[in-house]
């Protein structure tokens, strides 16, 4: 539901001249809703307004550690939090999907007292055994949303292994039938899951992944996603960007509050005119977008758009327009100049790449490349203020000299603290917050 | 600090300088009136295309790159090239001027402004803001306006007058601010520009020059062809200024005085246009291509020709900004006196563009 009090803004940050012959135009679009954040209580009414899954991994490997003992305490506490009316339902996962609450083939139904503690109880009996195949969770999420009637749905997906009993193409394509449909947040627990993989099952539904290292850390952070899946009122706000004959957009991306590829999850909307689907939105809430365009040169002293963007509202309104606008200059000074959100955020997107890479090398064991990547990211946060980003990257290199980037690799470091540094290396600070 | 009764709804429309809080004269204010500050205005004072009562519509035009359709925004839905710029233009009278960024460079440093005396005689003023200087349009723009400002609605005896419209520009040029260019690092240097001015009597042309901006007497020959005479030599060694407007500046002038007869035309100009056509034969070739043998005395076209010789310097390349004024020679009859307190009731040239005239009180006050 779009309030119709809420307003979208789109702002346009961008290098404006480019030197004679290059065509590459960088531009960050700062999207913002208007309006106070809430807990979306008030905002958002109606009986099933939302709808959401909550996809627990029962998997054998959830007996260690007192994992399924946690996760069960957990998706107790998130039933607990959902508003009064939102939808829910609740799946466990192991090589295939068991739809636990409501069950199958029942309507489902909404959060009312004694819905709560039905969902409850039939989540206390929940042992771990099995397999892992986290599409065909999502194939279920899916098909149940696909009979529910809401604004908005999202899915909140924990798992503590690696999808091993299903093929990463079968991952994809049920990833693929989600996409647009609905949002999961997506928490690993322990170490023997695969940050990469659940990765990119949250960048492609725009979600988040977190590493619970601690199994007793679980309620707090299911009760804190949830709560934050009630504020996102606003659904499937799309960005929609026009890009001139022979141009070629080479990325969308999100920028802030995270990094996350969109380039390849463009819809066509025209011959030259691409969707992107941005999620939903929280009243006051604003992320910064990183869009990248290669467009012909024009002579000297012409002007030409790269691009323009406007965004798209779930009722199909289009708003807040703009052209991003390039002069073609022989000024070298002029040319030069990197606009100080783009210097902000392609800086940020070189840091999660160096420590990205840096952790692959490492698990592949070239130290070599690893120290030198490493060393980059430590340079890149020191020269950032990435404080916390230098503090987790001390965890895995002891670092010498941030300033220079001299770092030695920690023989003894662990893989929860390299999967910890891995999942934050996206998290991004928005221009001027730092 | 006592201040006095302000009205709230000013208060609320004045920015506050920001060095020290106080609020600003006016918004387009160029200094703090409490600590000197040189204050950029949030809108520098510019003739706004409304004030030229020309149309500015670009609907129906296709683009020149690849002939698709110029969208809302200025530029083609299909490829994106930027549909061609129009230059700023502004008449008065018979009397017109235009300026134009030109093909190269990234914005407009050039202004032009149009005056007429109590006499009714245009007058024309053109500056080029020098490149390797801060805010240099705002140079230009504030010398324009305060040249202008001097001579508008006053009797003219001559070169005193000419040296009080310098010395008002010298001094607007020398208030531009000095920071806050986004496209020059702060290294101590001032805004520049230069200047030239040209009044057209009834019987003679006059004009004074500072920089390398020229004024021209244009005459048509019998056999319908013009000829061009530069009435003010250029400041200039090579592509160096040796004289500009500025707080830097060693602002030196040079002042001409020539007979002319109704039927010639004077014309101002920056290098944008004469540096395409440099001596006077050649300027004269041009302007006959353009002005023809249209008999000028009767009605100038002045902004279509102003126009025109955009135009032509932009398809010479346009590699400067590219500005210039042309008003003609008119019979003592054909113009009213303007701006007497004995002739209030008349509907003249001078009260016509008071609008005009807005920015240019604002100056001479910010100069006090």
């Amino acid at each position: 539901m779009t309030d119709s009090q809420t307003t979208f803004t789109a702002e346009t940050f961008l290098n404006e001249y480019l030197a004679a012959g290059t065509g590459a135009v960088d531009a960050v679009v700062t999207v913002t809703a208007s309006g106070e954040p809430t807990d979306g209580a008030a905002t958002i009414s109606g009986g099933d307004a939302r709808a959401e899954a909550i996809i627990i991994d029962c998997s054998g490997s959830m007996y260690a550690d007192r994992r399924m003992a946690m996760a069960k305490e957990a998706a107790a506490a998130a039933v607990d939090c959902l508003d009064e009316g939102t939808a829910f339902t609740v799946i466990a996962g192991n090589h295939e999907a068991h739809q636990i609450y409501p069950q199958p083939g029942e309507p489902i139904p909404t959060a009312s007292a004694s819905t709560r503690s039905a969902a409850k109880a039939a989540i206390s009996p929940l042992e771990a055994d099995g397999g892992t195949a986290i599409g065909t969770w999502l194939d279920r999420a899916r098909f149940i949303f696909e009979h529910t009637d809401a604004q908005t749905y999202h899915a909140i997906l924990l798992t503590d292994g690696k999808n091993e009993h299903q093929q990463p193409s079968e991952l994809a394509r049920a990833v693929e039938a989600c996409k647009g449909l609905f949002r999961c947040d997506c928490r690993g627990v322990g170490t023997d899951w695969v940050v990469n993989e659940l990765r990119g099952i949250a960048d492609a539904l725009l979600g988040t992944v977190g590493l619970v290292a601690k199994p007793a850390g679980l309620e707090a952070d299911f009760r804190s996603i949830i709560e934050a899946t009630q504020a996102t009122t606003l659904p499937q706000v799309k960005l929609r960007l026009w890009a001139p004959k022979g141009a070629e957009v080479e990325a969308v991306r999100e920028a802030a509050p995270q990094v996350r590829d969109l380039t390849g999850s463009g819809v066509p909307f025209d011959e030259r005119t691409t969707d992107y689907l941005l999620g939903d939105w929280a009243p006051g809430e604003t992320r910064d977008y990183h869009v990248r365009i290669q467009r012909p040169p024009l002579e000297v002293g012409r002007k030409g758009a790269a691009g323009r963007v406007k965004l798209v509202l779930a009722n199909g309104e289009e708003t807040s327009e703009s052209t991003l606008e390039v002069t073609w200059t022989d000024d070298h000074e002029l040319s030069t100049r990197i606009e100080a959100h783009v210097a902000h955020y392609t800086g940020q997107e070189e840091l999660a790449e160096a420590i990205q890479e840096g952790l692959k090398a490492l698990d592949e064991g070239d130290s070599g490349s690893a120290t030198m990547k490493l060393g980059r990211a430590a340079k890149l946060a020191k020269e950032s203020g990435h404080n916390d980003t230098l503090r987790l990257l001390g965890q895995v290199v002891d670092i010498d000299d941030a300033e220079s980037g001299t770092v030695r690799l920690k023989p003894d470091a662990g893989k929860a603290e390299k999967m910890d540094l891995d999942v934050r290396s996206v998290r991004t600070q928005r221009f001027g917050k730092s | 600090m006592t201040a006095p009764a302000t009205d709230p709804a000013d208060v609320a429309m004045t920015p506050a300088c920001p060095q020290c809080g106080e609020p600003l004269s006016s918004s387009q204010a160029r200094f703090c009136e409490a600590c000197g500050m040189a204050v950029v205005p949030e809108t520098p004072p510019e003739k706004t295309p409304e004030a030229t009562g020309r149309a500015r519509d670009r609907t129906g035009k296709s683009c020149e790159e690849c002939d698709g359709e110029i969208g809302d925004d200025g530029y083609c839905n299909t490829c994106g090239t930027a549909a061609p710029e129009l230059a700023d233009l502004e008449e008065r009278g018979d009397a017109a001027a235009a300026t134009h960024r030109g093909r190269r460079r990234a914005r407009n440093q050039d202004a032009t402004a149009l005056a007429t005396t109590a006499e009714g005689w245009p007058v024309l003023v053109v500056a080029d803001g020098v490149s390797r200087s801060p805010n240099p349009d705002l140079a230009a723009r504030y010398a324009c306006d305060a040249a202008a400002g001097v001579l508008d609605g006053q009797p003219f005896t001559g070169e005193t007058d000419l040296a009080g419209a310098v010395i008002a520009a010298q001094q607007a040029a020398s208030d531009a601010p000095s920071h806050g260019d986004p496209s020059w690092t702060d290294d101590g240097s001032h805004p520049a520009c230069t200047l030239v001015i040209a009044i057209a009597t009834e019987d003679a042309v006059h004009a004074v020059s500072v920089g390398d901006s020229r004024a021209y007497l244009l005459c048509r020959e019998p056999a319908g062809e013009w000829t061009a005479t530069s009435l003010t030599s250029d400041h200039s060694a090579g592509h160096a200024l040796t004289s500009w407007l500025g707080a830097d500046g060693p602002a030196e002038a040079d002042f001409a005085r020539q007979p002319a007869a109704v039927g010639d035309v004077i014309l101002a100009c920056s290098d944008g246009l004469w540096n395409y056509a440099p001596d006077d034969a050649a300027f004269g070739q041009l302007v006959s291509g353009i002005l023809g043998d249209a008999d000028l005395n009767v009605h100038v076209r002045a902004a279509e020709a102003c126009e025109q010789l955009v135009d032509w310097a932009i398809e010479q390349g346009g590699a400067d900004n590219v500005s210039v004024g042309i008003a003609p020679l008119a019979p003592v009859a054909a113009v009213a006196p303007v701006g007497s307190a004995s002739d209030p009731g008349e509907p003249d040239a001078g009260i016509r563009n008071h609008e005009d005239d807005e920015a240019d009180e604002d100056l001479k006050e910010g100069d006090q």
